[in-house]
């Protein structure tokens, strides 16, 4: 939880230190007679578009795959209202295994998440935009685990019941530092810097929900986390 | 150059796989109580046979004194027969006669002391031996848990033993033969889950109760735990 802090600040502290960089450094001179010639406010106004949909993955997510804890793929839609307002829509699956859940057994916690939310986007240089929305997610999930006890006597079998359960829910709000990098007028990369905060889930007794897919460990009242994207912009 | 890199990142992604853990998944691990048997029978003939000692010491002690008496007395006369005879009264029989009955009863207080002494012996051993019983040191043969046919074995004697109790019922029957005897006692409990520190998962028990089975029990008294009576803390004192 601590380096998880430690990294979302250098994070949040990183992307501010590039952005403003970038604004010192811009990419491109500007032309004198750009400047001498500067648009009218009011055809800046008539050149927003009302609507820019996207779509994007989370391509840090596939550096899951490999990963014998965890596998996640996770996605989203943008409506862009103004240039500024996004309408935003996420969805993912996960299926995580972490060694952690249990010391002896296995665990594994699969299932779909959703988010919606809405924020604001500024343009804070010609490629770069810097936002802050808030999202709502929600996770329903299976968990499953075997737990493996040998009788330390040898005189028994110790058959521990398999946990098998289904359709359990939890939710959260997510504050989210937004950023993003044109690539060209179709593509754009960007970073998502999330602080979840969990509302509420199926607590189990007395072996408690371990992992929830999109959220992390039931038991972190609030996570950081961090996401990479690939935007494709229409 | 391509290659170098394909081969390290499929070294990354091989070393990102490995799973160091595949066989420690699991934990030995099962609820325990604590027996202790105390051989009542042994402790109440031992007791009988001290208080006869304690008895028998205590009229050696008497008899002894008596003679310690006497010979305190002697002794004095024997003093007081000296101061006389430096005075020049002639009393050599009379120091010699009370001399010679000096011997004879230090003599004969030896046989009561040495008779007090191994008396002391034997009840320094009884004394050691009722401790041992008191504490419970013992060797039982075997322990059986009746439902599975389980059989706990010991090879060395001790003041306790360690007993599972079943993770899947939540009532189980023991049979304990120690020398000669068996004796049969039943134990039941509430079987609870509890994931511990190191996010073992574990099958506990609690309001762990033991009992006397069977009329033919030579289990004369049993001692239970009262409060908490949690597996692995939980001790149960058999007299027999």
């Amino acid at each position: 939880m601590g380096k998880q802090l430690i990294l979302f600040t250098f994070s949040l502290v990183f992307t501010f230190l590039v952005c403003a960089q970038e604004e010192e450094q811009p990419d491109e001179p500007i032309p004198e007679e750009a400047t001498v010639d500067q648009p009218e406010e009011d055809s800046i106004q008539v050149s927003k578009r009302v609507l820019t949909p996207s779509i994007y993955i989370d391509y840090g997510k596939l550096l899951t795959i490999p990963s014998s804890q965890e596998t996640k793929y996770e996605g989203g839609i943008e409506l862009l209202f103004l240039e500024q307002f996004p309408l935003i829509i996420e969805a993912g699956m996960a299926t995580l295994n972490p060694d952690q859940a249990f010391a002896n057994g296995m665990y594994e916690s699969t299932g779909m998440y959703y988010r919606v939310g809405t924020g604001y986007y500024s343009q804070f240089q010609p490629k770069n935009k810097l936002g802050v929305t808030l999202r709502y997610g929600t996770s329903t999930f299976d968990e499953s685990s075997r737990i493996n006890i040998i009788s330390t006597s040898g005189v028994q079998d110790v058959a521990f019941p398999p946990i098998e359960r289904e359709s359990l829910t939890a939710s959260w709000f997510e504050a989210v530092i937004y950023s993003d990098r044109k690539l060209s007028d179709l593509f754009a990369i960007g970073l998502n810097l999330r602080l979840r905060v969990l509302i509420d889930y199926d607590e189990q007794s007395p072996v408690d929900v371990y992992a929830i897919p999109g959220y992390g460990r039931s038991f972190d009242n609030s996570i950081p986390a961090a996401n990479l994207f690939l935007k494709v912009s229409f | 150059m391509i290659k170098s890199y394909l081969n390290l990142f499929v070294l990354t992604l091989l070393i990102a796989s490995c799973d160091p853990c595949d066989d420690c998944d699991s934990i030995l691990f099962e609820p325990t109580i604590n027996l202790v048997f105390i051989n009542q029978d042994s402790l109440d003939k031992i007791d009988v046979r001290r208080k006869e000692i304690n008895s028998f010491i205590t009229e050696l002690d008497e008899e002894l004194r008596i003679i310690d008496s006497i010979l305190t007395h002697l002794n004095t006369r024997i003093t007081d027969l000296n101061r006389r005879i430096e005075d020049g009264e002639d009393l050599e029989f009379e120091k010699m006669q009370a001399e010679d009955s000096v011997i004879r009863i230090t003599s004969n207080r030896t046989t009561p002391q040495e008779n007090k002494d191994a008396q002391e012996i034997i009840l320094d051993t009884l004394n050691t031996t009722t401790a041992t019983i008191n504490s419970g040191l013992l060797f039982v043969d075997a322990i059986e848990i009746i439902e599975t046919g389980g059989l706990l074995t010991f090879e060395d004697s001790a003041t306790s033993f360690r007993v599972p109790l079943s993770t899947n019922a939540s009532f189980f029957n023991y049979a304990v033969t120690i020398g000669d005897e068996i004796n049969t006692f039943a134990v039941d409990y509430e079987l609870f889950q509890e994931v511990d520190a190191d996010r073992n998962v574990l099958i506990r028990a609690r309001n762990i109760a033991a009992m006397i089975t069977n009329e033919g029990n030579s289990f004369d008294s049993l001692v239970s735990c009262q409060e908490n009576c949690l597996d692995g803390q939980a001790t149960y004192t058999f007299y027999f």
